[in-house]
């Protein structure tokens, strides 16, 4: 019977059952989707919304909600205000406002703050918003009023702790001044307060100002004593009825007050205002309890039944610059007490930082250090080759004037022989008999001549001879050789060589040490010499060159009528130890060129065409615009 | 100190020491004449006039041993003192050697150098005086007539009169005449005085054997 399976009688009932269960199922999707989407909250503050306890929880609290749910939350506000204006004027028109304001909004969660939000919540919760679950924050004191779906964050004034605090700082306090004010909030919080100390005063005599003006309470403040302990609650208004800022007194007061200020309550908001210490919650901790009691009011059903009660841990805070302003000592808070405006060093605030710059700064010194260390070295090594090169180039000079120093004794003889001869002939000139006197002038004038001639030579070998540091100067080029010619001229002349000089004429001074100079010209000219031993004499001529070879060096060329250089040797004639002389260190040519390296020029060897060989040094000049 | 008339020569290439020299050798009393160099001297000096040279070694040009030498081949035998200023032991050897008078060192001191001129001149004279007296000898040697020669080629060498006749086949008498002619000519008394001046004119040597008809001068 397959076929009954396949009756219109049999598919419409099953097509009517189909397409509802279609519809129902879109409707349920619908309806959970826009209920997953949002939630309105609705925060409803029993004070002004300016106060900074209130403002401190519930930014805290909006805070840990963002964090942490999934579904996007509307906030929705409103202050009633009432430590200022009058609940029970106001109440109607809040009423008809509120109705409009909520009148199409479903309300998830109204959080009250305070226990005037309450108390209007009780009355008119149901009606404006309803389905709303109530999640309370305040003084318990009245906590068994709660509406029977509400949770609660318990949030207590902690004067007893904050008074034990207080006796720990001032162990020898004789008063305990009490401040409150007038308003409702006011008197609650000095109810607690009696009731809490009033088994509580020890040594200590409890006295309670209440709702006392500004300035008076000022004055008050002002003359008592150091080691009295004022404990100062809130004073939301006068007895005057004038309203102010709780924190805002606390500034005022404790600006002029002698004697430390307490606080316990209003979470930390007191902090930095003149609050020297104290117990209380902290906002950032009741915010998160009242988040998670939010949350949890959003997840259960409206007809659960309401959740616990929390409360929110308590501790201890001081203000650092105020215990030193009072002098009190600092350890005798209890331990874990949260100390805050300590003068925080630049070393506890940014320690890592430093030690990081610090090893840095360590490590570069280090390397700075070693660079220098190394750089000193260095330089303690090159003065060291600077000093053994100016006493090897010393020691060739000497040698030089040692090897001629046979020539130099002839010299210095001429004029020495000149001046017995003059002296001897003056003599015989005197003794004569009658003194024959006529030539005397001339004679005593040619023997200082000669004496001048004598100094000359010594004083250039001296000159030579000393031991002196390196030192460039602009040096006359022309006048350095004439004067190494004139203590070459009598090696020269016993050797048999014509010494012959072609100086051109206004050459620019060079950057040359003289002395120096005049050691190359030396051995160089020394060298030629010795090449020609052993050659006829007619034909023995050393020539010395100069002339400008560019605007920028001058060239000094000695030429020889030897024999010339091997071609062998020509590259090695500079090196040290090499010598065709025998006897010879075969320094002199190594040192000539270390010298005109040191004065930036070059040195070289070759051989003439017409015979023997020919040294060339350059020399840069003291200033290039000359040419 | 009594200067012996003479002319002193400085050849120095210094003129500082050349003339201080100079005025030297003037206040001293003798005749100085000053060249600067070697080649100046050969050129100017009158050498027949007694004195001496004094001599710088190291001159460029011609050296004073190299004019030394020179004087040598010319047979001018002024007396050279040398002077020099660094003397070295090889070269004043060599000096000497040659002949040369005495060897200074600069600065050479004043006594000793005026000494060292004074011997020299002495010197000078004398040998002058005697290279006079043997040019006398020669002049009178060429009056002898050629048989007188030979008569005292054989007197010096020791023959008795009778041998020399036998010798040139004459009579013992007619060679004693002639031996008394050729004293009086060469104005001899004795034959010792005859055998040393033969020697000075060079008629006595190695060649005694060879005929006398050979020595001539």
């Amino acid at each position: 019977m397959t076929r009954d399976y396949w009756r219109p009688a049999a598919i419409v009932p099953a097509a009517a059952y189909t397409l509802c269960a279609f519809a129902l199922s879109c409707l349920f999707i619908a309806a959970t989707s826009a209920a997953d989407e949002e939630a309105h909250v609705l925060i409803l503050n029993g004070l002004g919304s300016d106060l900074p306890v209130y403002q401190a929880v519930d930014g805290a609290m909006r805070a840990s909600l963002d964090k942490e749910t999934s579904r996007r939350v509307v906030f929705y506000s409103e202050s009633l205000d009432s430590q200022r204006f009058s609940m029970q004027a106001l109440e109607p028109e809040f009423l008809q406002m509120f109705s409009k304001k909520y009148n199409a909004l479903r309300i998830d969660v109204v959080v009250i703050f305070s226990q005037n939000a309450l108390g209007f919540f009780k009355r008119y919760g149901s009606q404006l918003w309803p389905g709303a679950r109530p999640v309370y924050i305040g003084s318990p004191d009245e906590q068994g009023a709660l509406p029977i779906n509400a949770t609660a964050v318990k949030s207590y004034w902690y004067v007893e702790e904050t008074i034990d605090l207080a006796r720990r700082l001032q162990p020898n306090a004789r008063r305990i001044v009490v401040i409150s004010g007038a308003a409702d909030e006011d008197i609650l919080g000095e109810q607690a307060a009696r009731r809490l100390l009033s088994t509580k005063v020890g040594s200590a005599e409890v006295e309670y100002l209440s709702g006392v003006p500004q300035p008076e309470l000022i004055a008050r403040l002002v003359t008592e004593p150091p080691d009295t302990i004022v404990l100062y609650l809130a004073q939301f208004r006068d007895r005057n009825g004038r309203s102010y800022t709780p924190r805002e007194v606390l500034r005022a007061i404790s600006e002029k007050s002698s004697a430390p200020i307490y606080s316990g309550g209003s979470v930390e908001t007191y902090m930095g205002y003149g609050m020297v210490a104290g117990v209380t919650e902290m906002s950032e901790d009741l915010g998160r309890l009242l988040g998670d009691q939010v949350r949890a009011a959003l997840a259960s059903g409206p007809s659960d039944s309401g959740g616990a009660s929390i409360a929110a841990p308590h501790r201890c805070i001081a203000d650092a610059r105020l215990l030193k302003r009072w002098s009190l000592d600092e350890l005798r808070l209890p331990s874990g007490c949260d100390i805050r405006f300590v003068d925080r060093t630049f070393w506890r605030e940014y320690l890592w930082q430093i030690l990081v710059v610090l090893a840095i700064i360590v490590i570069q010194a280090a390397l700075i250090a070693a660079l220098l260390v190394q750089r000193h070295r260095r330089r303690v090594a090159e003065a060291e080759s600077l000093t053994r090169f100016a006493e090897m180039a010393h020691m060739n000079r000497r040698v030089s004037i040692g090897e001629i120093s046979a020539s130099i004794a002839h010299e210095l003889n001429q004029p020495l022989g000149a001046i017995y001869n003059n002296a001897g002939a003056a003599e015989v000139l005197i003794k004569a008999d009658p003194p024959r006197l006529e030539s005397i002038t001339e004679i005593l004038a040619d023997i200082k001549r000669d004496d001048q001639r004598a100094s000359d030579i010594i004083a250039r070998i001296r000159k030579l001879l000393r031991k002196t540091e390196f030192e460039v100067s602009n040096t006359d080029l022309n006048e350095a050789i004439e004067d190494a010619v004139k203590m070459l001229s009598a090696e020269a002349s016993s050797k048999e060589v014509s010494v012959k000089t072609e100086l051109e004429s206004g050459l620019a001074k060079v950057k040359a040490d003289r002395v120096q100079l005049q050691q190359v010209i030396l051995n160089l000219a020394l060298n030629a010499i010795d090449a020609m031993r052993g050659q006829p004499a007619t034909s023995n001529a050393l020539m010395i060159r100069s002339r400008s070879l560019s605007k920028r060096e001058a060239e000094v060329s000695v030429a020889d009528s030897g024999r010339g250089i091997p071609s062998e040797s020509l590259a090695s004639v500079f090196e040290p130890f090499v010598t065709t002389k025998p006897g010879g260190l075969g320094l002199g040519l190594a040192i000539s060129r270390t010298i005109i390296k040191a004065h930036g020029g070059e040195i070289r060897a070759e051989n003439s065409a017409s015979g023997g060989a020919v040294f060339r040094f350059t020399l840069p000049f003291a200033t290039v615009s000359q040419s | 100190m009594t200067p012996t008339v003479g002319t002193v020569h400085v050849v120095d290439d210094d003129v500082s020491w050349r003339t201080s020299a100079a005025r030297l050798l003037s206040a001293a009393g003798y005749q100085v004449v000053s060249y600067e160099s070697a080649t100046r001297f050969l050129e100017l000096a009158d050498l027949d006039a007694p004195g001496c040279i004094l001599l710088d070694m190291r001159m460029p040009g011609l050296t004073g041993l190299q004019l030394q030498e020179r004087l040598a081949d010319m047979s001018h035998e002024l007396p050279i003192i040398f002077v020099s200023g660094h003397g070295d032991i090889p070269t004043s050897v060599l000096a000497v050697k040659a002949g040369a008078e005495d060897f200074l060192t600069k600065p050479v001191a004043t006594d000793v150098l005026l000494q060292a001129v004074q011997h020299a001149i002495a010197r000078d004279r004398r040998d002058r005086a005697a290279r006079d007296g043997l040019d006398a000898l020669r002049a009178r040697f060429r009056t002898l007539t050629p048989t007188e020669r030979k008569v005292l080629a054989w007197v010096v060498r020791g023959k008795m009169n009778k041998q020399i006749a036998d010798e040139l086949e004459s009579a013992e008498r007619t060679i004693k005449w002639h031996r008394h002619n050729l004293m009086q000519k060469l104005q001899l008394r004795s034959l010792a005085e005859l055998v040393s001046a033969a020697e000075h004119l060079g008629l006595v040597d190695a060649e005694a054997d060879s005929d006398p008809d050979a020595a001539s001068v």
